[in-house]
């Protein structure tokens, strides 16, 4: 049984059932309740309030002015139509979800961390190597030249949803990931499920927003401010229906390149990365640019991130190459719904 | 399709019944979809429909214009509702003897509606959430304000109670 049939079976029951008892209301009988005059009374509170919230929104007005035209170090927006902009959605909500628990991107891990650094004046990125893990895959996932990035509208073949989005691109190893975003629209929403390796995520899309589901106390809301040359995607991370991570992503089309500005903005850390893809002959590399601050310290730098082929566990392995040369392994999580690692073959070019 | 509500709002201020009328027919199914999800029986539910038309008219005043008007109307039925139980329930607590009474006369020998056993697994805000957008295609984050849920779970929820649906009507019902 479809949704749409379940949905026809309670209209027409309802239909069936409802009483009418318009003809039971005499509306001139009525006596509608005469509307209570407001008295203004001078409130120096209110007025210091009232002039406080326009200096800051004065403030912020200008912050913005000048963070838009400001900035002209890139091109055009990359993202154009709106299957685009629920695809890139959809599928980097997905892939926060699959990368780690969501816990993990909780206040308390950071929060953790800081306390590592507190003797020091410089932070130091090997703590912080554990906070940015989780974007890693989210990088592998969103970075890449644009020729090899599509989004595909189609007839859905799943029962249920009338359409469907394909979003492909390929892994750092150029193995295809295949994300599928089923949906149906009512009015100016949509509403489906997006398919990511054994798990299905629901989403819901108004005009304002679109709120992905983990769970049904833990879910991703995502809005989305255009700025002339980029455009940014703001998270934000509920966990048992409590805020806890605050994020925005900037995507910028520079030349052909698909490149990303990650903002974490948790307790006093600010943690900013800066994500482009080196597209190579045989496996790809990431690089990250970091700057991580809190209120007495900072760090900044870059990191390399290339993958090695564990051969005990058969499949690929982070390496991070920090500024000082150090290198540190961390495990690769599985890729999205269509990606085997088993059939992970180094090299392999896509077609 | 669906009318801009508060093109009605002034009109019903000095008692114009053709725009009452408008409204109501627009508004009836999500009135009903409501009452029906706290309360089983059917005059019960006329008698609340009616409370509720009648309340939103006595109050045109407080709806302020930009806000959300269906949301606000639904809201005064939620209520009026939720007030009848809570009396029904306390007359209940109170007396021993009419507790009986009430009791077998809403729950068993009255015939409730038809839609109330398409519905019968899910629970009280689940009917809701789910009578609401399947019947009425009210948006979801106006059923959030309308069930005080957080817009993702009223998703979840929505998604949960449709799948719930979908196994008890090829099970049960199709039998």
């Amino acid at each position: 049984m479809k949704k749409s049939d379940i949905k026809n079976k309670l209209i027409q029951a309802v239909e069936n059932d409802i009483p009418d008892i318009f003809n039971r209301i005499d509306i001139e009988k009525i006596n509608i309740e005469i509307p209570k005059k407001q008295q203004i009374i001078f409130n120096p509170s209110r007025l210091l309030k009232l002039t406080l919230t326009s200096l800051v929104l004065f403030f912020s007005s200008l912050f913005i002015y000048n963070l838009i035209f400001s900035d002209s170090s890139s091109s055009i927006t990359p993202l154009e139509s709106n299957i685009e902009l629920l695809g890139f959605q959809t599928v980097s909500a997905a892939s926060i979800f699959e990368n780690s628990d969501v816990s993990d991107l909780s206040y308390t891990q950071l929060a953790q961390t800081t306390q590592l650094n507190n003797d020091s004046n410089d932070l130091d990125i090997s703590d912080y190597i554990d906070s940015i893990n989780p974007y890693i895959k989210l990088f592998e996932t969103i970075l890449n030249s644009d020729n090899l990035i599509s989004y595909v509208q189609s007839e859905s073949d799943l029962e249920g949803y009338d359409y469907l989005i394909t979003y492909k691109t390929n892994t750092l190893d150029k193995n295809e990931l295949v994300y599928k975003i089923y949906y149906n629209q009512f009015d100016q929403n949509n509403e489906g499920i997006i398919k990511s390796q054994d798990k299905s995520y629901y989403f819901n899309q108004t005009t304002d927003a679109i709120t992905v589901n983990y769970d049904e106390k833990s879910f991703i809301v995502i809005s989305i401010s255009e700025i002339e040359s980029a455009q940014r995607f703001d998270y934000s991370l509920y966990k048992n229906n409590q805020i806890v991570s605050s994020n925005s992503i900037e995507i910028i089309r520079v030349k052909r390149n698909i490149e990303a500005r990650l903002t974490i903005n948790q307790n006093n850390l600010i943690m900013r990365l800066y994500g482009m893809r080196n597209l190579k002959s045989n496996l790809d590399e990431l690089e990250i640019e970091y700057e991580i601050n809190d209120k007495q310290n900072q760090t900044n730098g870059r990191i390399k991130v290339n993958l090695q082929f564990n051969q005990n566990e058969g499949k690929y392995h982070y390496v991070m190459t920090l500024p000082n040369n150090k290198k540190v392994d961390v495990p690769r999580p599985n890729m999205g719904p269509d990606h085997n690692p088993a059939t992970t073959r180094p090299g392999r070019v896509p077609r | 399709m669906k009318i801009n509500y508060d093109d009605y709002v002034d009109l019903i201020k000095v008692k114009d019944n053709e725009a009452f009328k408008i409204l109501y027919e627009n508004t009836k199914k999500g009135v009903f979809s409501i009452i029906i999800s706290i309360v089983k029986s059917k005059a019960v539910t006329e008698d609340l429909m009616q409370d509720t038309y009648i309340k939103m008219i006595e109050k045109i005043h407080q709806y302020r214009k930009g806000r959300n008007f269906y949301a606000w109307l639904l809201q005064i039925a939620k209520n009026t509702a939720l007030d009848h139980y809570r009396k029904y329930k306390n007359e209940i607590n109170y007396d021993p003897i009419e507790q009986s009474y009430i009791h077998s006369h809403l729950s068993t020998k009255e015939k409730t509606y038809d839609v109330l056993d398409l519905v019968k697994p899910l629970d009280e805000i689940e009917k809701q959430i789910v009578l609401l957008r399947a019947v009425d295609d009210v948006k979801f984050k106006d059923i959030a304000i309308i069930v005080n849920k957080p817009l993702g779970t009223v998703l979840w929820l929505y998604n949960k109670g449709i799948k719930t649906l979908k196994e008890y009507l090829e099970t049960e019902v199709e039998k």
